[in-house]
């Protein structure tokens, strides 16, 4: 299996295949930044605004990582991803509403599988989900799940990574493309050490 | 790969603290739905399925489980009792502990002792068994169970472990019970799944655990966890497809894998007006209208990341017992496509048991367990 793209969003820049696209030279925030990364990418996709920060920053990964219109099966494309956080700053959030009136639109956004959704809604995947909450990155663990989606299952890809916020200043994204077939010229083989690679760039 | 078997199983919910006496209240018709008395989570008057904690906290101290919170007490408990039943050593290294829940310790947000990480349980379910592997944690809002019985399964097929301990828990809260408030999907009622005069759905708390191994019970009847698949809609975040779409896909590929009909159908049924219409239609979409269906959420209302476990040991149980058990709560027809709901208990010789849920995300999931003699 191949790494066939990745992508890594952090509060310093974004890069792509490890190769710098986006630096935040003037360290803005989270929504600035994300902000200044979907128009950069010319992106189209109003309901972007209203998602929390670990539905942005993942849906932004995957669309960077992505483009507009990828060829791959919607029914055999699978996700794995893994943080740390779960959605603990959203329901932070979440939390100080319900003294006043609770929102729904929050509410929603109070688990960590809903990246996932709101990525299968923009490219239509419809293939198997898996959303792993550990204390810290494991390229071991994120190899050992995707590997168990492709041997166990009809995946021909899979957006598979990290995608963790733990609050405005601090937040990292690292998703990338398995697939069972390389299919680009950058791509590199799908195992622990390149994850740990790709983690790093 | 290797065939997958169920060694042992615990439920604790609002019916009772081990599967059998759980069963018992659902033959009986027993509902552990109830509106409390000083309601620590809403003014509101809604039935909630609650755990009565100070049972708990003395089957706890039964089990020298001490100095937990809420939630990791439930999980510990659920998880000593399903492993005193089977013959698994927890610190083995051939061992992976499974932990599937939603919110966790969620009533320890913001208290800033660490608790309210979802990892942190794994933590203390690791010091608690000793175990050898840090246990898995997996977060797929109402679909989590069965998306950690589906890993479970595929991690013992493909020879990475030989037994998996599968938790799921999810406990009450001011958080969770607020949030499906302001969703307006809970019912001034107990829940009624399927019904005409469906409103909403009704909240519970619980943990169910079961053992899986490939090593098949020396018993004379055994039961098998098949296949199971996972799909996403691809459609919306907080509602389900009108199609079923993507359930019909979780379906299909479960079923497709095995070439096998299942005679009994757990559904998700959580009563709100479009996920019920949903699964008629996705049930449909699949050839199983004909197939007898029931909703467990009549009984313990909906439990969340412990669902998927919970409802499935339910089944696994039906399926022991040739038993059906009415879907509660059920009265007048009132969904999308006619399917086959149980109407009263009775009788049933069967041996191919199909558990589906769906979730927030568009998350949808199915796993198939079949019995041998």
């Amino acid at each position: 299996m191949y790494i066939n793209q990745y992508v890594c969003i952090s509060p310093d820049k974004v890069t792509i295949n490890n190769e710098s696209s986006i630096i935040n030279e003037e360290k803005s925030d989270f929504r600035v930044f994300t902000k200044q990364i979907y128009r950069s990418y010319a992106l189209q996709y109003p309901k972007f605004f209203k998602m929390d920060e670990h539905s942005r920053l993942g849906f932004l990964a995957a669309s960077l990582l992505l483009g507009p219109e990828p060829e791959l099966e919607n029914e055999n494309t699978a996700m794995v991803m893994m943080n740390a956080e779960s959605t603990l700053f959203t329901d932070s959030q979440y939390k100080e509403s319900i003294s006043g009136i609770p929102s729904p639109a929050l509410f929603v956004y109070t688990l960590p599988n809903i990246v996932m959704g709101e990525i299968a809604i923009k490219y239509k995947f419809k293939g198997e989900n898996i959303f792993l909450v550990e204390p810290a990155f494991e390229a071991q663990k994120l190899y050992d799940h995707t590997s168990l989606i492709f041997d166990t299952t009809p995946t021909q890809s899979c957006i598979a990574g990290w995608v963790n916020v733990e609050s405005t200043k601090n937040y990292l994204a690292v998703l990338y493309l398995v697939e069972r077939i390389a299919n680009s010229q950058k791509c590199i083989t799908f195992d622990p050490t390149n994850i740990e690679k790709t983690f790093q760039s | 790969m290797k065939k997958v078997y169920v060694l042992s199983d615990n439920v604790i919910s609002p019916l009772g603290m081990n599967s059998e006496e759980n069963f018992d209240n659902l033959r009986d018709g027993n509902s552990g739905l109830h509106y409390l008395d000083n309601n620590p989570f809403t003014t509101e008057q809604i039935p909630l399925g609650s755990l009565d904690w100070e049972r708990i906290f003395n089957h706890c101290n039964e089990h020298e489980i001490d100095g937990h919170t809420k939630f990791d007490s439930l999980v510990l408990l659920s998880l000593s009792k399903a492993i005193a039943e089977s013959n698994i050593r927890s610190s083995a290294d051939n061992v992976i502990f499974i932990l599937s829940t939603t919110k966790g310790n969620i009533d320890h947000l913001g208290a800033n002792n660490g608790k309210s990480f979802l990892w942190s349980t794994a933590k203390v379910i690791q010091k608690h068994f000793n175990t050898a592997h840090f246990p898995l944690v997996i977060s797929n809002a109402c679909i989590s169970g069965l998306v950690a019985i589906n890993t479970a399964r595929r991690l013992l097929a493909s020879g990475k472990y030989e037994h998996a301990v599968v938790c799921g828990a999810d406990i009450l809260s001011d958080f969770v019970v607020s949030g499906f408030l302001s969703f307006k999907s809970l019912s001034a009622e107990p829940c009624k799944p399927f019904d005409a005069k469906r409103d909403g759905l009704s909240l519970g708390e619980g943990a169910g655990t079961i053992v899986l191994s490939i090593e098949q019970p020396a018993k004379p009847e055994v039961i098998e966890v098949a296949s199971g698949a996972s799909s996403n809609d691809a459609n919306h975040i907080s509602g389900p497809s009108r199609t079923g779409e993507g359930l019909f896909l979780a379906i299909h590929k479960t079923l497709a894998s095995k070439n096998l009909q299942p005679q009994y159908i757990s559904a998700h049924g959580t009563a709100t007006p479009y996920n019920d219409d949903m699964e008629s239609r996705a049930l449909k979409r699949n050839n199983l209208e004909n197939v007898p269906v029931n909703s467990f959420k009549g009984f313990t209302g909906h439990t969340l990341g412990a669902a998927g476990t919970i409802e499935t040991i339910f089944g696994i149980h039906a399926m022991r017992h040739n038993y059906l058990i009415r879907s509660l709560g059920y009265n007048e027809f009132g969904v999308a496509e006619k399917i086959n709901i149980i109407t009263k208990n009775q009788a049933y010789k069967f041996n191919v048991f199909l558990k589906v849920a769906s979730g927030f995300g568009g998350c949808n999931a199915a796993a198939l367990f079949v019995k041998h003699e």
